[in-house]
């Protein structure tokens, strides 16, 4: 008897469904290669929007580390697991991972290659590999040099070894951070962490100071931060801007020395945050440019340079959007509207789209800059009137407020995209 | 945090109207809704009134 069953509910089956093979070939596949905050968006909103797509997300890590609030991790405040997520969520909504990486785009026939040396045909793809650290873009700072003084700009590993050198250096240490000229991920995060790493000396190791060399002449929420930083760290943290020589043009991490080009700087812990560009896979794909990243169509997300081809997240660049996670799921949302339209021969309809982030000074005392974007003459364009930073003067519980608010939009972001 | 989702779409419209005028103190809300217009307001709110809160999901 249960023989007998088997072999019917395979007729059956064979007889009522088409083989999965043959559904593949109907559906129309969509591959999404990154599985960040921009290309895991976009995957689950794909299959939220139409189940019968085909999704594909190509991701070799079994696990993403995010990166907003690694700052608390490298501060001690925050365990590095908080910012892990896998892709069982993922998964259970209809998306198919493969765990491999994509090594070569083929845009004319529209294929992916993936590390295996397997091939994947995409209807239309979306590239999300965020950023690459450019280690050609600051003499003397090569992957080498990143092990003994960590950018830790991308979560995970090097993150916890600026944590172990912070906890490592004796009180009195000199702790030197350099930021790069824009545009590079998150803005207001190397200010953040400059915040949250004084915290940690504040409350550890209070002879310690820290230097912030710096090759803008302004940043993100710069008001809201300095003002922060004196009433919390008073004398604690120096900013230089470029104009007094804040721009580093080499360093020594034999020594950990970082050099300007007004002098030397010789560091207890050194945090080097270089120049960045788009993902590899991008440059493999053709949809990169000369400055090193990917101009975008505001509507679709299609790229200016090859077509069936979305970019989404911190490797396009398109406008006024800052490179952020909240940038990222909110265009990888816009992304995935667009490309439905596009596959059912529809035009996509224009969307407005908003970021907000938040930074933390201290645990309990976060600012945040927010704005509204609209395509406007091919870019993504600030709608007037909108958006601006916290105010200047607000009582303690405004910035416990926003504080909390950091913390919820974090858990509502990633139990969206990975839960 | 309590999920949007819903929610009657009056009382979001009315929410972001007055967070949008100043009439109801906010942290973030009256930067973001100044970006949008009346028409607009209506539409997330239907939108939002219509979504089931799923028990483990925040909502898009």
């Amino acid at each position: 008897m249960p023989d007998r069953r088997k072999v019917v509910i395979g007729i059956a089956a064979s007889a009522a469904f088409p083989a999965p093979a043959a559904l593949a070939k109907k559906a129309p596949r969509v591959v999404v290669i990154g599985g960040g905050f921009a290309g895991a968006t976009c995957a689950r909103a794909l299959k939220r929007r139409d189940t019968n797509l085909n999704v594909v997300l190509v991701e070799p890590n079994a696990r993403f580390t995010a990166c907003p609030f690694s700052n608390g991790v490298i501060a001690g405040l925050r365990d590095i697991e908080a910012q892990q997520f896998g892709y069982d969520g993922l998964k259970r909504a209809g998306v198919e991972v493969i765990p491999l990486a994509a090594v070569g785009v083929d845009p004319g026939a529209q294929t992916v290659m993936l590390e295996d040396a397997s091939d994947l045909d995409y209807a239309r793809l979306v590239v999300a590999p965020g950023i690459d650290l450019d280690f050609n873009g600051l003499p003397g700072y090569d992957r080498a040099a990143a092990k003994a003084m960590p950018h830790a700009w991308k979560a995970g590993e090097q993150t916890l070894l600026l944590r172990r050198q912070l906890e490592a250096m004796e009180d009195g240490g000199l702790v030197v951070m350099s930021a790069p000229a824009s545009p590079f991920r998150c803005p207001p995060g190397p200010y953040e962490r400059a915040s949250l790493i004084a915290y940690y000396l504040k409350t550890r190791k209070p002879r310690s100071k820290l230097l912030i060399l710096d090759a803008k002449e302004s940043f993100s929420k710069q008001k809201l931060f300095q003002s922060a930083w004196e009433t919390l760290y008073p004398g604690l943290i120096e900013w230089t801007p470029l104009s007094f020589g804040g721009r580093v043009t080499e360093v020594d991490a034999a020594s950990g020395t970082l050099v300007t080009e007004f002098g030397r700087h010789k560091a207890a812990v050194a945090n080097v945050i270089p120049p960045q560009r788009a993902g590899a896979v991008a440059q493999a794909a053709g949809v990169a440019d000369q400055t090193g990243w990917c101009p975008i169509d505001p509507v679709t997300f299609e790229s200016r340079l090859q077509a069936n081809i979305h970019v989404i997240g911190d490797a396009a660049v398109g406008g006024a959007m800052p490179k952020s996670a909240f940038t990222a799921n909110m265009q990888a949302k816009v992304c995935a509207e667009a490309m439905i339209a596009l596959l059912r021969g529809e035009a996509p309809t224009e969307q407005k789209l908003v970021n907000t982030c938040y930074s933390l000074v201290a645990p309990d005392y976060g600012i945040s800059v927010a704005g509204v974007y609209q395509p406007k003459d091919g870019l993504l364009t600030e709608v007037e009137g909108a958006g601006g930073v916290s105010p200047l003067d607000a009582p303690a519980s405004f910035r416990a407020q926003e504080a909390g608010y950091a913390q919820g939009w974090f858990r509502s972001v990633t139990n969206e995209v990975f839960g | 945090m309590p999920s949007l989702a819903g929610w009657p779409a009056d009382s979001i419209v009315a929410a972001m109207i007055a967070f949008r005028d100043g009439g109801r103190p906010s942290t973030v809300m009256d930067r973001i809704a100044r970006g949008f217009s009346e028409e607009e307001i209506t539409a997330i709110a239907e939108w939002l009134a219509a979504q089931e809160e799923p028990p483990n999901d925040a909502g898009p």
